[in-house]
């Protein structure tokens, strides 16, 4: 069946050779009509000639196969790139660097806990609670003023989208609680009272 | 006796009519009237000749349906329109999984043609792939390539020519053989 592709080594044989190239090109469909039906006739002749028809195809096919397995391996292959790509993959194998910036932002964020932590027991966070509690105070004496108020009318008026200056000049009930709030202390800037102090109100 | 050697031969058969009429749905009609010709001529077969005897029984179905096909217009037509060009590389590219199919080319073979493909010139392996891959025409090629005729020709056979004396391939095709 292989002959004339395992046996024939010789490749100084004209005879041959020209043979297989005329199976190859009348295989192919690239002889004339004429040349085909020439062909044919001398392949009921010789049989040989039938035996190089069934190699050039053969062959033709060994090739088409080839060049398909290449083509769906390149697709193979953008596939499984691909779908590693999209895998959540955990650093197994991270670099030095990887594991060194890791490192860092944890070290830097226990930093930042451990001053946030400072700053709330030093005495200027405490000044601040203190802000933080009269803000609450003066917030909680609002909405009691407020209760006797039109809240809606207010809100209406205080959400009115106004650039101009008039829209920001504060309403009567603010000032009216600005003032309330400065008589029970007059500095300016809000104490720590012996009562907030105790935590008595 | 012939019966066994229409079974034990049929894929060399069907592979040799594929070359002729470039249909493999020709190519298997043929084959089963192959086989019945064989069997209505059985006193005439020879043991030592018998695979030959059959290559000439197919190749003379074969003619006779190419001969019936041209004398039909339309059957000529449809069957040049087949043959011709872009289409006989895409029927060699069918034939080729068929090939497989029958067990005629076996994933080794390929493996091995492969292999070989890689070490030929980039100039050979892009002529043969066009023709037999692609589908082209030599002519195809040629214009595409802006070469001559006949530098493409030279370069698909002296390509086939290393294929086929590529030692690799030419072990495979003897353990398929």
């Amino acid at each position: 069946m292989s002959d004339l592709i395992s046996n024939n080594t010789d490749a100084v044989q004209p005879d041959a050779d020209d043979a297989q190239w005329l199976a190859m090109r009348y295989v192919l469909g690239e002889l004339s009509d004429e040349q085909a039906e020439s062909f044919e006739a001398a392949m009921a002749d010789d049989v040989a000639l039938c035996e190089g028809v069934l190699q050039a195809i053969l062959l033709n096919s060994a090739v088409a196969l080839a060049f398909e397995s290449q083509q769906s391996g390149r697709t193979a292959l953008v596939g499984v790139t691909s779908d590693e790509s999209s895998l959540p993959v955990v650093a197994i194998n991270r670099s030095p660097f990887a594991r060194f910036g890791v490192f860092a932002a944890t070290a830097a964020m226990v930093l930042a806990v451990l001053a946030m932590v400072m700053l709330q027991n030093s005495p200027q966070a405490e000044v601040l609670s203190s802000d933080d509690d009269a803000t609450a105070d003066m917030l909680a004496m609002l909405l009691d003023n407020s209760s006797s108020s039109d809240l809606s009318g207010e809100f209406d008026e205080f959400s009115s989208a106004d650039d101009s200056v008039s829209s920001l000049v504060a309403p009567e009930w603010l000032l009216t609680a600005v003032d309330l709030d400065s008589a029970g202390d007059q500095n300016d800037i809000p104490a720590i009272r012996p009562e907030e102090e105790s935590g008595v109100y | 006796m012939v019966e066994s050697a229409c079974v034990q031969f049929q894929g060399d058969l069907k592979g040799f009519l594929l070359g002729v009429l470039k249909n493999r749905d020709l190519a298997e009609d043929v084959f089963q009237k192959t086989a019945i010709r064989a069997m209505e001529a059985a006193e005439n077969a020879r043991a030592a000749t018998l695979r030959g005897w059959l290559f000439q029984i197919a190749l003379n179905e074969a003619r006779q349906l190419l001969r019936q096909k041209k004398r039909d217009i339309h059957h000529h037509e449809r069957h040049a329109e087949q043959v011709s060009g872009e289409n006989a590389g895409r029927q060699a590219n069918a034939g080729g999984q068929w090939m497989q199919d029958l067990g005629l080319v076996g994933d080794e073979t390929v493996k091995a043609v492969q292999r070989s493909l890689i070490r030929l010139p980039q100039e050979q392996q892009e002529v043969i792939r066009r023709r037999i891959y692609d589908g082209q025409t030599f002519a195809e090629i040629a214009e595409q390539m802006q070469l001559p005729l006949g530098t493409v020709l030279t370069w698909m056979r002296r390509g086939l020519l290393r294929l086929r004396e590529d030692s690799q391939l030419r072990a495979f095709e003897d353990d398929d053989g």
